[in-house]
């Protein structure tokens, strides 16, 4: 890539190549382990079938809820930092952080529920898949939410905000990446037949 | 605060030890001791002892010389740390770059105990078979699951080339992302004693050996490739960004 087409990249996105790059990659993994749960559910379809019915929607489709209502906080924090209205950008931030940390609260009770009823990471492929992709995009999730309260502690006066309007862009980027994650895992692991 | 006395000579350095690090890694694990790719977690007790009776001196020369490629590692991580202090100068205490220097010693000893573990169960064939299984099985958990020191130098490369605003910074910033990328990637490792048998975090999985051993590679094959470039361009930097 060279540096014309860095600016016209630029240009269109205020975000840096760079975290396109990030994203990029990091959806490539996601995408591996999207064909490894097909691939298991193709070799292990009745296992797959009775995990998926001891899974309990209502967490799932709560956490959905969350994560979109978080993204849509995100998008607004971003125009606001935009249009430099920061007191309404430090509230949707703590929205953001708000919607992030109940998505986690929702998982934790959700592995609670499966540990107790005697499920674990090697119980057999269905849980495998489930434990640790779900487990890989609460890391993510972890990882937004310290980017996230860093742009609340760290980036709150209008200087810092106009000084770091590609990082709230980045940041906000990543956030909206987790939450597509989720919806792609939700349907694959809870819904899909 | 650092001035680097010279440059050119560091760059020559970590393009030798990187280039050593990988004929003598590469050839000791996955040409003479064979050990690379990893053999499956589900070989049984007999498979596991065959392995080791029927290729005794190829074993031990393979991981010999596997681990006296590892030890070169260590100067092209602290040129690493060197340039990366140049960054950190203003801001006191270079941490980003002592961190990753550390780290670079985790990742090289975490590197190289295995090679001992696997030397050990070859060094006396005859011995009880449940104890060369016990040795098999530890040289691979430590070999595959702790990757937090590789990680940590990912996070820190990754900070400190996104903290170069430098006309020109010591490596470009798309590497620094993907430096943090390779830190993500990281993160199925620590499943590896769960499966015993198979599976994509098996030792010889996709995400616990394929993914994290070959991501690091591809990156450090690139620095490489730009390392070199420099120096025949006769850079004073690292990379040319």
């Amino acid at each position: 890539m060279n540096a014309a087409d860095d600016n016209l990249l630029e240009q269109r996105s205020p975000v840096e190549v760079g975290v396109w790059i990030f994203i990029l990659a990091d959806m490539c993994v996601f995408a591996m382990y999207f064909g490894v749960f097909a691939w298991d559910k193709h070799l292990h379809p009745e296992q797959f079938v009775q995990g998926q019915a001891t899974l309990n929607n209502g967490f799932g489709a709560l956490n959905t809820i969350v994560l979109l209502i978080s993204s849509y906080f995100m998008a607004s924090a971003v125009h606001a930092a935009r249009a430099q209205k920061i007191e309404v950008y430090a509230r949707l931030i703590r929205l953001t952080i708000v919607c992030g940390s109940a998505f986690l609260v929702v998982k934790t009770a959700e592995y609670t529920e499966k540990i107790s009823a005697g499920f674990h990471i090697a119980s057999n492929e269905f849980y495998r898949n489930y434990f640790s992709f779900t487990g890989f995009h609460m890391v993510h999730v972890i990882v937004g939410l310290s980017f996230v309260t860093y742009l609340l502690f760290s980036i709150r006066t209008s200087e810092q905000v106009r000084a770091n309007a590609s990082f709230i862009e980045g940041v906000g980027l990543y956030w909206h990446m987790v939450d597509l994650l989720w919806v792609v895992l939700f349907s694959l692991i809870y819904l899909v037949p | 605060m650092f001035k680097t006395y010279d440059r050119k000579s560091l760059v020559m350095i970590a393009g030798i030890s990187m280039l050593i690090t990988a004929v003598f890694y590469v050839g000791g694990m996955f040409v003479i001791s064979g050990f690379l790719p990893p053999p499956s977690p589900g070989l049984s007790e007999t498979e596991v002892v065959n392995l080791y009776r029927e290729n005794h001196l190829s074993i031990i020369t393979g991981l010999t010389i596997a681990f006296v490629g590892i030890g070169f590692m260590l100067p092209l991580c602290i040129v690493g740390s060197v340039f990366m202090a140049e960054v950190e100068a203003d801001d006191g205490f270079p941490f980003f770059s002592v961190m990753q220097g550390l780290c670079a010693v985790v990742t090289v000893l975490f590197t190289a105990f295995p090679t001992f573990v696997w030397m050990a169960a070859a060094f006396r064939v005859e011995r009880s078979p449940e104890l060369i299984v016990m040795m098999h099985d530890l040289g691979w958990i430590m070999w595959a699951t702790p990757s937090w020191g590789f990680a940590f130098q990912g996070i820190c490369v990754g900070v400190v080339g996104l903290k170069d605003r430098r006309p020109k910074p010591f490596i470009p910033r798309w590497m620094s992302y993907l430096a943090l990328w390779l830190a993500a990637g990281m993160t199925a490792t620590p499943l590896v004693p769960f499966f015993t048998s198979s599976g994509p975090f098996a030792w010889d999985g996709l995400f616990s050996f394929w993914v994290a051993f070959f991501s690091p590679i591809g990156w450090n094959t690139i620095l490489f490739l730009l390392i070199i470039n420099n120096i025949r361009n006769g850079q004073q930097e690292l990379v040319e960004a």
